[in-house]
């Protein structure tokens, strides 16, 4: 097999300590202005959850030069958007290239200094408010994120979604708190800064220095975080609700993005979840018809994340039958190795989807800065090898260590009458 | 000396619209094909596009069945072979049926094309619709449909659609669990022999593609036994009168309301398509529009409103979606139409026009970078009969149209009487 895979960019670092990274592409009259903060929900106390988010919100209500951030960016042919994570918040801004000026303008001075403005902040609470209602409280099942997490970890700020545990979190964040996280988290020393598009190396230099050079460092120095005790027993919740079918939730505690096994956990995943093929899809949804679907998915942090799979149980079928179903599926491969054309395949989707990470030039843009904050922005062209000489073995290994019942949290969620 | 932030930097004018035609030439066995060879990266994108949309029914969800039974068995292939013979190289294939048009979209790493060319075509010419497995797909879509029918938002949907279509419309219809029982393998396997068929397809080829991909598509795609089939063009629906109505659904226990307002509209070939896609963008069509920056920015009342045109070969419409919270739903309406009035009150202040002209430039751009997007929004227009003439049409309206004329637009179409109102959540 071979792997294509190759961005080219050129990376400096600005005495503050801003780290910026360049994807000169002169085939595209447009370039992207990516802006990777290193705080997400983890960095939250568990009194004052949802701050992370809530931010990336307050970071569009004006800053200390420019009172509205999406007008003038909108006028120099632009558009933005922003997402948190447990780990991260990433704004980038879309804009002509020969605009890209505004958006060092527009991101320097929200780095610089927020308003904050009391109206701004009450009326960013109430959209955040209205966010959360309308994923987590009128969706059925929505509400089963806040509680896998909290059954998943004890200690580990992972224990609540990024929207927050609850809305009175958000309403009550208090000005000095939010100035506070502010001050601590949106400094040069805590970001990442990633142009790709027409633009030149020289340039995006001279203009990095001009814009981002002045603005202090925070001197923040890393983190700690408690580090979530090894779970020892099967931990099980029911949840009953106005929801229409029995659904079951399973989270299986998998290891950090810098352990070398993290390449085979991805791996793993593809073999059981991928498409009409994945093992779950065609074993137990179609093969025998016990649920209507069955996905799977990592949580991709940072810190030690969760492997968790979902199934919507079939009419008529029972769901202890489903479960265990599920976990002869599991703990098949734990017991036999997987073929060689299974693990050919899975090497296969995961060279497509790193060639198709690097045609948009924002996906190309966001790994840029996501790879440098992993530790060696190289591994954005290298990481693949490390996919490509994993074996049927260390799958097997790998799923003996995760495909554990003490290893694992599960929901059943049933409607409002029935039972278990 | 020392920065002033305070000043912008100097703006540069957006340049204009470049936009690469794709070479246009047809196979052997006449299907068009329109191919965009562009861009650096190993990939390929093979879209087969069939007159096999809704419009073509003879009875309901016949057309996106038979589009979604296509990875479901073929004389050759059982469906574990289809999705092992694809999934194998890491590609995907996409399939989707509107109100007109039906497709199916290979999306693979260059050099596996030739693999799975074989897969693809036996797709499109061999499905044989299995009865246990459409026994299957419909028992979990049968299941999908039962929780969707429980989100305020799909709710909503189906009922707006219902009052401003018509629920006899091929152009939408709400999916009902009676429906799903009537379909059998022999109304679908009709409606595929009638319709996927060469006569009646478009090819779209996006990204690298070399020589000798261009010949192995011709081989597969021109094989003559590959009969071509008399299309029949005609529809059963009946035309849709619509009448402007409100409609409340209360739901117990929910903490937001959906909220869909809007009318019947004319799609993109019509002459003010052009003026009113700048006209939607200043009232809800972005980040910076009216109904965002009053509803959601200034008032906190929602996470999301926007308003949208949707064009369709047969028609089209015009809406504004939005959630709030429960007990500003009425004020929410409110807002909406006076958002409208003002419009066709007070002329649109230049700066903000300016703003608006500018960011749509930008998004215009966008639309035409790289193969994937180029091929996208010009299959947009090509299967309207339109071609790249139809977006410079488009950059110079939204670079010259005036005020005044924006105005006469907004009362025109964007009138209270002509439209209507579903909200669905909250206590009765």
């Amino acid at each position: 097999m071979q792997a294509q895979a190759m961005i080219n960019y050129q990376r400096f670092t600005l005495s503050n300590g801003l780290r910026v990274l360049v994807n000169a592409d002169p085939s595209t009259p447009l370039s992207v202005l990516n802006l990777f903060y290193d705080v997400g929900a983890r960095d939250e106390s568990p009194h004052r959850t949802g701050m992370a988010h809530l931010f990336e919100h307050l970071m569009f209500t004006g800053s200390q030069n420019i009172p509205n951030f999406d007008a003038p960016l909108h006028k120099a042919g632009g558009e933005c958007n922003a997402f948190t994570s447990a780990d991260m918040t990433n704004y980038y801004d879309l804009l002509p290239a020969n605009n890209i000026e505004t958006a060092f303008w527009l991101e320097s001075d929200r780095m610089l200094a927020l308003n904050l403005k009391a109206d701004d902040i009450q009326s960013e609470k109430d959209v955040v408010c209205e966010e959360f209602k309308e994923n987590y409280i009128d969706q059925p099942y929505g509400d089963v994120w806040h509680h896998l997490r909290a059954l998943s970890y004890k200690e580990h700020p992972y224990q609540w979604p990024v929207i927050g545990k609850a809305l009175s979190h958000i309403q009550e964040a208090s000005p000095a708190e939010l100035q506070a996280f502010y001050r601590k988290h949106y400094a040069p020393d805590n970001a990442i800064l990633t142009v790709a598009g027409g633009v030149t190396v020289d340039q995006v230099e001279r203009l990095a220095e001009k814009w981002f050079g002045q603005i202090p460092a925070s001197g923040i120095n890393g983190r700690k975080l408690p580090k979530e005790p090894l779970q020892t027993e099967f931990r099980s919740k029911t949840l009953k609700g106005d929801v229409p079918m029995e659904a079951i939730y399973m989270a299986f505690h998998i290891c950090d993005r810098h352990d070398p096994d993290h390449h085979v956990v991805d791996l793993i995943n593809e073999v059981l979840g991928g498409g009409d093929s994945g093992r779950l899809f065609r074993r137990l949804v179609i093969d025998r018809p016990l649920f209507s679907s069955l996905s799977c998915s990592l949580s991709d942090n940072y810190d030690e994340g969760l492997f968790i799979l979902n199934g919507s149980i079939q009419e008529g079928v029972d769901i202890k039958a489903a479960e265990q179903a599920v976990w002869e599926e599991l703990y098949r491969l734990t017991q036999e190795q997987v073929s060689q054309q299974e693990l050919e395949k899975v090497k296969h989707k995961i060279e497509s989807s790193i060639i198709y990470s690097e045609i948009g030039l924002g996906t190309r843009a966001f790994y840029l800065a996501y790879f440098e904050w992993l530790g060696d922005v190289e591994e954005i062209n290298t990481e693949i090898h490390k996919y490509l000489s994993i074996t049927t073995e260390d799958l097997q290994r790998v799923a003996k260590d995760i495909f554990k019942r003490e290893n694992c949290s599960t929901i059943y969620y049933l409607p409002e009458k029935k039972s278990v | 000396m020392p920065l002033n932030r305070a000043i912008a930097p100097p703006l540069q004018a957006i340049e204009a619209l470049r936009i690469t035609d794709p070479e246009q030439y047809h196979l052997s066995n006449g299907i068009p094909v329109y191919l965009f060879n562009m861009g650096e990266q190993e990939v390929v994108e093979l879209r087969l596009v069939f007159e096999a949309g809704r419009y073509f029914e003879t009875q309901k969800l016949q057309a996106a069945f038979t589009n979604r039974m296509l990875r479901e068995g073929t004389i050759k292939y059982a469906a574990d072979q289809i999705a092992d013979r694809i999934e194998h190289y890491g590609a995907i294939v996409r399939y989707r049926c509107s109100s007109y048009h039906s497709s199916i979209t290979l999306s693979t790493v260059a050099r596996h094309l030739p693999a799975l060319l074989p897969t693809l075509m036996s797709i499109i010419r061999e499905a044989n619709f299995p009865q246990e497995r459409l026994d299957t797909v419909l028992q979990n879509s049968k299941q999908k449909l039962l929780l969707n029918k429980q989100r305020n938002e799909y709710i909503a949907e189906e009922a707006f659609n219902k009052l401003i279509l018509g629920n006899d419309s091929h152009l939408a219809y709400s999916s009902e669990v009676k429906y799903y029982d009537a379909l059998t393998t022999d109304a679908l396997r009709a409606f595929y022999q009638q319709h996927y068929s060469p006569s009646n397809c478009r090819l779209f080829i996006a990204g690298k593609v070399s020589e000798a991909h261009q010949q192995l598509i011709e081989q597969h795609l021109s094989d003559p036994t590959w009969a071509a089939v008399t299309h029949n063009a005609s529809s059963t629906f009946e035309p849709f009168q619509h009448q402007p109505q409100q409609l409340r659904i209360p739901k117990e226990g929910s903490v937001q309301a959906a909220v869909r307002i809007g009318c019947p509209l004319f799609n993109k070939t019509h002459p003010d398509y052009a003026g009113l896609f700048m006209l939607n963008t200043i009232y809800g069509g972005y980040f910076g529009s009216r109904l965002n920056v009053n509803l959601r920015e200034e008032k906190g009342l929602t996470y999301s409103i926007y308003s949208a045109m949707v064009s369709m070969v047969k028609g089209g419409y015009f809406y504004i979606s939005t959630d709030v919270r429960v007990d500003a739903w009425k004020q929410v309406v409110d807002e909406i139409y006076r958002e409208m009035e003002r419009l066709h009150e007070e002329l649109i202040p230049e700066e903000e026009l300016l703003t608006a002209r500018n960011y749509l430039m930008g998004v215009l751009l966008g639309y035409f970078d790289g193969a994937f997007n180029t091929a996208s929004t010009l299959q947009g227009a090509y299967l309207y009969d339109l071609d790249a003439a139809h977006y410079h049409h488009i950059a110079n309206t939204i670079r010259t149209i005036t005020p005044i004329e924006l105005r006469d637009l907004a009362r025109k179409y964007l009138v209270k009487e002509k439209m209507s109102e579903v909200v669905a959540g909250g206590n009765a």
